[in-house]
């Protein structure tokens, strides 16, 4: 028996009952109050808070408080503009059309300006190619803006870690005398989307013959660019419509997380898994081919476990059997795969291909392999299958991944023999950190008689440069981005350079002598020559150029053509990657902090791991099984998450990594996230996580490996104190031990014993509700009964209730739809940037004091062995009937007319009973002064457990505050207010336009970040709205329905798409 | 009979139809001159005084109006269309107006038609004859009222309480002669306390503390809830700046310098540049002279001694500034009957550049050069959303009614209390736009029973207005 009759479980604790974790179930607070805890901690410490301090504290602020009151009113001045610049209406926000761009991730975005300052990414939704979603990657990019450890001007290298600043001139003309004298010139960079860029390249080498430009990618598809050019005759990366594809097979590729373009993936993808016919409903289905539960799997309809070294052996024997329905020729291959049901999944998955494509749909099968031959292969089931110019596109690449490993290659060995004269490193391109081999670039590095980084922060590459001239973040700089061939965006400056930075186009006009000097004029050139006459919208290039400006991008109409395979693969299939051996390791991207080019970001790394649920450090994934009972066997017994084991490979060894232990890992096989560990950056990203990129190997094409054999971990008996994973903080459900020490679910033993009928806790909860395609219409019956017991329990009601109330004006509400939303984090992070919600750091979070209002929930359910995930976003419900406003004892929480469950900051007094008596655990409370929003601050040693730094403690951070949202203090609850900011600026705008509100008006960060789609928000007195449909829609349901909290956050029951045969 | 009944009817038909063209001319009139109004304030207001017959920038409209009227019509739309093309067409008159003001120019209004035109000058000849506004019955402000019956109401207790007291001393008085009676008759020695004695028994200590500390923890308690209020704060500002001689003599309507108000959270302090619309002719003010204008043209780099504005004015540096305005100062000294530069002149010149560089820089801004540092009047805690569109626009709530007679305060003084208590009171009795705003619409049941008659208003509390999240977020 590997399932479980209890459905869904969110960690192994739950069913071996541990203590710590029953324990944490009663307390929503499972510390003492931060007071006690320090000077438990640290009565002992010369810095800790004493009872005797506690007094000197109260005798001060007493004493404070008298004097200020006495004293005169504090002169607070305001200054007005000189000139005010037309445009800006103080107070009031503007948007510009803008895109994201870091490193090679780009996506259109709409840039929320206040007084000139960028404080919000919100997605563009003229975009057909992103579908006006976000990533959180790209939420979280309007903070890089004011880090406060970017390069504040252009220098010299001192050689011990300084830089010593210079003038612009002056570092031009030492540059260009250089570049000058011959030799020859390397220019090094990611993948770059941007037309004008590469012309601003071009220019560069016409000016300087001997320069060339090397492309690599961090995370590397140079085998799909170099299996399509020998395939097709044609080196890009394909564009891919999930859109129209019914079936995806995919081997490792996290196309909703991190692979390429998660946005336009994820915004296409999601189309397919929205039901809308209840009768039968259709869906796409994911089969996912993998050894960790990566994102994109946990995802998955049907996950197929294979170990990382397997995947050419199941690529194969995909296309064999794909092969034997076709008539196609198969391929020699020999050996078995390690997992009995992977190994005789082929024949279905075939079917099921196959049936699909005769029923005149398309599909697609897919790989992150960085394996020519296994790229070439899965070529070739797509041609077999059709897909060329339905589902893969050639004609209207992408253009977002263009790096080939072996340059880099090449390069190492050039820079290693000398023959570097200099080296130009743009942008985010990191190679000493991010190359396997980055200790060999770095080697070369020193060989390189001039070498300039124009990195924006300082990092690895550009610390070990002679020269740093850093350009501007992507908010202040122009630019253009064309991540698909047919698909262009614009960048422009929303604010002037805060520091003396120089973005790199200009920097390299500058080098190359331009006779254009400036690069704003430089992208209209190009724009004019190129885009301009390819439409026919507009006559004049100002007013073509004045609407992209506007609009913020041109998409042009795209013709996919079919393709064909124009190679014989049977030469192939023996360089496919052979099956390895001992404990494999698979290293995978981590949403949040990428390849390690996000770690300077707070937002980010505080972004729990959708899988893990881990923030602020790397961990090694591994696996567990489980006796069909109550007890696990953890690979080598690592009981707890957190514990320390020391991960070895060959001759490198990385010491101190925690573990997870991870439901979906296929035995004897680990995961490790790279992207931790950085050694040069802002306090966010050093000593954060562990180094493991130079554990990486490349295979004999150069193509970097991204898994491993012959692995190793030891369990070094320590484990990390401050192991920070969310996953078991603000549970819901409630369970217990009974007389034989078995876990029970406490709410069916209620039912058992006392009849139903009871409400509250007495009663089966609801909180997540989950179907099949095959079984959905039963389950819907059961959800629809289940409705109507609880509405039936609801309406024995003695109190009137305010319903009348709620009749009037508006009544707001929100749909989330379980099946479209991926658990991407995106809405968190808007929502955070949006409120002003306070970063915490590790350690608070350790002691579960994390403040976010929205978190995405992660629960497993259906096989133990590989489990499908539920992804639930959670934050306030806003009930009509809310636990927690009737025990506030100063009225601080209450609810409004439209339905808002209000919090008052300014009147909480901190009792946290309304924490307490929340059912969803939902409200946060402020236990230090994470803001610094305190007066006295300063008159406080740092509230922080051992000295760390307020997130928001420099007056640079400030400034992404929005302004109309209160900055709490200490010792407050807050959480989710709906965005009520937005909702009173909507109804004002309707106000004053005289006219009635539209749904339009009023949008959440949540809703709008969302690159799925899946959540709505809309007014529920609204005839035709949005609200009452999706609320009608069968599938939703109320978490908690029975409960009479009357909650109003609609969830649309999560629906899977199964393959019998593979289960 | 019959006959008697054909002139009733003919005579009620006359009398209808003179009242429906009484009607529709009234109608028509009002109108006009509404318009009028409007198209005043959001074109003419900025250069010509609102009481027409003062000058500002531009001529007083009366004596306009009156010098026009010797030429045909046309002329003057002509005119108001396009000044510039009439002077260089040789016209009489624009000649004449152009001399008296060159070189400032008026601004041309090619969008405004005939009918326009005739509306403003119906207005502008209906304020010159005081027929327009027309007068309504004076509103009296109803916190005012509320406010008188409050202080009445103290008086009523401070009575009660007076009277009872003294009821109180007189029982006391009574009871005790009575003791005293009592004693004599059971021929017990009288006890009879001293004063002090009575003063300093328990009993009297006990309720003397009693009540001190009750008064003493409700003056506190009182007190603490004003903490940090500023009601009839009035700070010294930068710039002498007078709402009397700019919203009062010369009725420059608020919002043409707080354009803010109408579309953002903020009224918005006017940017330099706004001042300069009017100043870059009004070089010199009525009461300070040279002094406070200076201080505008030394914000933002407006040469007053050629009329232009200076380029690059950030980079000079605060020497050549200085040279800049005090020849202008100098020069303007000179020009009084009598002045010379002598010891007294260049005395006068230093001092008021000196003050003119003390209001300008501060701790923090070193240059004269940039923003000129205001000093906020009205301070909302930060935990306080307010929005002034939401007031001004949507709620047609005067500026007055907060803000107070602003275009009688020489220094800008805080009118309101700006307690919560203020807002919430205000927000109880102030009827919303509720019929006039389609955007109300979806409170159905607030429409039946206005309909019904059983609602006589809907006020901004019925509508949600009191709720902590309308200003707390």
């Amino acid at each position: 028996m590997s399932e479980l009759n209890q459905g869904y479980w969110g960690s192994s604790e739950e069913f071996t009952n541990d203590e710590a974790f029953v324990n944490s179930l009663h307390n929503e607070f499972y510390e003492l109050p931060i007071l006690n805890k320090l000077s438990e901690e640290e009565s002992e410490k010369s810095n800790g808070h004493k009872r005797r301090d506690f007094l000197k504290y109260l005798g001060f602020s007493i004493g404070a408080a008298t004097i200020a009151a006495s004293c005169e009113t504090p002169i607070r001045k305001a200054l007005p503009y000189v000139s005010k610049p037309d445009a800006i209406v103080p107070g009031v926000a503007n948007y510009y059309a803008s895109s994201f761009v870091k490193g090679n991730d780009v996506l259109p975005i709409v840039v929320k300006t206040r007084e000139g300052r960028p404080i919000k990414i919100e997605g563009n939704t003229l975009s057909a190619f992103s579908g006006g979603g976000t990533s959180a990657r790209a939420q979280a990019s309007v903070l890089d803006l004011y880090d406060v450890g970017r390069y504040k001007s252009p220098g010299k290298n001192d050689g011990k870690g300084g830089l010593k600043k210079t003038k612009w001139e002056d570092l031009d003309k030492e540059i260009k005398t250089k570049l000058s004298a011959g030799g020859n010139i390397r220019i090094v960079s990611n993948t770059i989307t941007s037309p004008s860029m590469n012309a601003v390249i071009q220019q560069f080498i016409t000016a300087y013959p001997t320069a060339q430009h090397v492309t690599y990618d961090p995370y590397s598809s140079s085998a799909i660019l170099q299996a399509n050019e020998k395939s097709f005759g044609k080196r890009v990366f394909p564009g891919y419509d999930f859109s129209k594809a019914q079936i995806v097979v995919n081997f490792g590729a996290d196309f909703l997380g991190t692979w390429v373009s998660p946005v336009e993936y994820t915004n296409s993808w999601s189309k397919t898994r929205k039901i809308k016919n209840f009768e039968k409903p259709e869906l796409s289905r994911l089969i996912q081919y993998e050894s960790n539960m990566s994102y994109t799997g946990s995802n998955a309809d049907n996950r197929m476990l294979i170990r990382p070294s397997e995947q050419g052996l199941a690529i194969v024997k995909l296309y064999n059997a794909v092969a034997a329905l076709t008539g196609a020729a198969s391929l020699p291959v020999s050996g078995t795969l390690k997992n009995a049901k992977s190994e005789k999944s082929f024949q279905s998955v075939a079917k099921d291909l196959l049936a699909n494509k005769n029923a005149g749909k398309a599909s697609i099968v897919l790989s992150d392999s960085n394996n020519i031959a296994e790229q070439i292969i899965i070529n070739k089931i797509n041609d077999l299958l059709g897909n060329y110019g339905q589902t893969i596109d050639l004609n209207n690449y992408s253009n977002q991944r263009k790096g080939i490993d072996s340059d880099m290659v090449k390069l190492i060995n050039e820079m290693k023999s000398g023959s570097v004269n200099t080296l130009i490193i743009l942008g985010e391109a990191n190679p000493v950190y991010d190359l396997p081999d980055g200790n060999e670039f770095a080697a070369g590095l020193k060989k390189v008689g001039l070498s300039v980084s124009l990195s924006t922060v300082p990092n690895e590459t550009s610390a070990a440069c002679t020269y740093v001239a850093p350009s501007n973040h992507y908010l202040e700089s122009w630019g253009d981005i064309q991540p698909r061939k047919n698909s262009y965006y614009v960048v422009q400056p929303t604010i002037s350079p805060l520091f003396k930075t120089r973005q790199a186009e200009q920097s390299l006009l500058a080098w190359a002598n331009s006779p254009v000097d400036d690069f704003s004029t430089f992208i209209q050139n190009i724009w004019k020559n190129t885009l301009f006459s390819q439409q026919s919208e507009y006559s004049d290039f100002q007013s073509f150029w004045n609407n992209s400006l506007h609009n913020g991008l041109i998409e042009l109409p795209s013709q996919s053509g079919s393709a064909s395979v124009a190679v014989d693969i049977a030469s192939y299939a023996a360089a496919v990657t052979k099956p390895g051996n001992g404990l494999e390791v698979k290293y995978y991207e981590p949403m949040g902090v990428g390849f390690g080019a996000y770690a300077n970001n707070p937002w980010l790394q505080e972004m729990p791991d959708p899988v893990t649920r881990t923030v602020w450090t790397t961990v090694v994934h591994i696996p567990l099984k489980w006796d069909g009972d109550s007890e696990f066997e953890y690979y080598k017994n690592l009981k707890k998450d957190g514990l320390y084991v020391d991960f070895k490979l060959g001759k490198n060894t990385v010491k101190d990594i925690p573990i997870v232990r991870q439901f979906g890992q296929m035995s004897d096989t680990i995961a490790i996230p790279v992207g931790y560990g950085r050694t040069v950056g802002n306090p966010s990203a050093l000593n954060v996580g562990n180094y493991v990129i130079n554990t990486l190997v490349r295979d004999a094409d150069g193509n970097v490996r991204y898994w491993n054999d012959n692995a190793d971990i030891t369990p070094n008996g320590d484990e990390d104190k401050h192991f920070a994973s969310v996953q078991l903080h603000h549970t819901m459900g409630v369970r217990g031990k009974d007389k034989s020490n078995k876990v029970i679910n406490v709410d069916e033993k209620a039912i058992m014993n006392l009849g139903n009928g009871y409400q509250g806790s007495l009663t089966n909860r609801s909180i997540l509700k989950s179907a099949d395609v095959s079984n959905f219409t039963e389950k819907l019956e059961e959800l629809k009964e289940f409705r109507a017991e609880a509405a039936h329990l609801n309406s024995q009601n003695l109190y009137p209730g305010y319903d009348y109330l709620y009749k009037e004006g508006h009544h707001w509400g929100m749909s989330i739809d379980l099946n479209a939303c991926t658990g991407c984090g995106a809405c968190q992070v808007a929502c955070i940037s949006e409120n002003n919600v306070p970063i915490v750091g590790k350690k608070e979070v350790h002691r579960q004091h994390e403040m976010t209002w929205l978190r995405i929930d992660r629960y497993y359910y259906g096989d133990v062995e590989s489990p499908n995930v539920f992804y639930q976003p959670m934050m306030c419900q806003h009930c009509d009937n809310a636990p927690c406003e009737n025990v506030c004892p100063v009225n601080a929480t209450n609810h409004s007319a439209e339905g808002l469950n209000q919090m008052a900051y300014n009147r909480c007094v901190g009792t946290r009973y309304c924490a307490n008596n929340c059912p969803f655990k939902v409200r946060r409370f402020n236990w230090a002064d994470y803001t610094t929003a305190d007066l006295f601050i300063r008159n406080e040693s740092n509230p922080m457990p051992d000295g760390e730094s307020l997130f928001y403690e420099e007056n640079l951070t400030r400034l992404v505050l929005n302004p109309d949202v209160t900055v709490r203090s200490r010792g407050v609850i807050e959480k989710c207010s709906l965005c009520v900011q937005r909702i009173q600026e909507g109804k004002l705008r309707a106000k004053t336009e005289m006219r009635e509100l539209k749904e339009s008006d009023i949008k959440p960060a949540c809703a709008t970040a969302c690159p799925a789609g899946a959540i709505k928000f809309g007014d529920q007195n609204m005839p035709e709205g949005t609200l009452k449909k999706e609320w009608n829609d069968p599938t939703t349901y109320f978490v908690l329905e029975e409960l009479n909290v009357r909650g109003k956050i609609g969830y649309k029951m999560r629906v899977t798409n199964k393959n019998s045969e593979l289960i | 009979m019959n006959c008697m009944h054909d002139i009733n009817i003919r005579s009620l038909k006359s009398f209808v139809i003179l009242l429906l063209t009484f009607f529709a001319i009234s109608t028509v009139n009002a109108a006009d001159l509404k318009n009028g109004q409007n198209l005043f304030k959001a074109n003419c207001a900025t250069c010509h005084n609102k009481n027409m017959v003062d000058k500002l920038t531009g001529p007083p409209m009366k004596t306009a109006l009156e010098e026009w009227a010797a030429y045909p019509k046309k002329d003057l739309y002509d005119w108001i269309r396009n000044s510039q093309a009439l002077i260089s067409k040789g016209h009489p008159q624009a000649v004449k107006i152009w001399n008296e003001y060159k070189p400032v120019v008026m601004t041309p209004f090619p969008n405004l038609t005939d009918e326009n035109i005739d509306d403003i000058i119906a207005y502008v000849e209906g304020v010159i004859d005081g027929s327009y506004p027309p007068k309504a019955a004076g509103a009296a402000p109803a916190a005012g009222t509320a406010k008188q019956e409050g202080s009445n109401n103290n008086w009523i207790y401070l009575g009660i309480f007076g009277l009872l007291a003294i009821l109180a001393l007189i029982l006391a008085g009574i009871a005790r002669n009575l003791k005293t009676i009592e004693s004599e008759k059971e021929g017990k020695p009288v006890e009879k306390k001293s004063l002090l004695q009575l003063m300093t028994s328990k009993t009297v200590i006990g309720v003397v503390l009693f009540a001190l500390i009750v008064l003493g923890s409700y003056t506190t308690v009182n007190n603490a809830i004003q903490l940090g209020r500023q009601q009839n704060y009035a700070p010294d500002q930068p710039i002498k700046f007078s709402h009397v001689t700019h919203a009062g003599i010369n009725k420059i309507d608020c919002q043409f310098c707080h354009d803010g108000a109408r579309r953002s959270k903020h009224s918005v302090i006017p940017s330099t540049n706004t001042c300069m619309s009017c100043h870059k002719a009004i070089k010199k003010g009525s009461e300070y002279g040279t002094q406070e204008i200076t201080k505008i043209f030394a914000s933002i780099g407006f040469d007053p001694n050629t009329d232009q504005y200076i380029e690059n004015y950030d980079k000079l540096s605060q020497k050549e500034v200085a040279k800049i305005y005090k020849k202008w100062i100098r020069n303007q000294y000179l020009t009084q009957e009598g002045a010379t530069m002598d010891a007294a002149g260049k005395e006068f010149v230093n001092n008021q550049w000196d003050h003119i560089v003390k209001s300008l820089t501060s701790e923090h801004k070193k240059k004269v050069q940039g923003p000129i540092e205001w000093i906020r009047v009205h301070n909302l805690p930060d935990h306080v959303y307010f929005n002034h569109s939401q007031h001004v626009t949507v709620g047609k709530v005067d500026c007055e009614a907060c803000h107070g007679k602003v275009a009688e305060m020489e220094t800008l003084r805080q009118y309101a209390p700006l307690s919560m208590g203020w807002c919430i009171t205000c927000h109880r009795e102030t009827k919303v736009q509720f019929n006039e705003n389609p955007y109300y619409d979806s409170y159905v049941r607030y429409h039946q029973e206005l309909k019904d008659g059983k609602r006589d208003k809907v006020t901004v509390a019925d509508v949600g207005g009191i709720e902590c999240q309308k200003c707390h977020y």
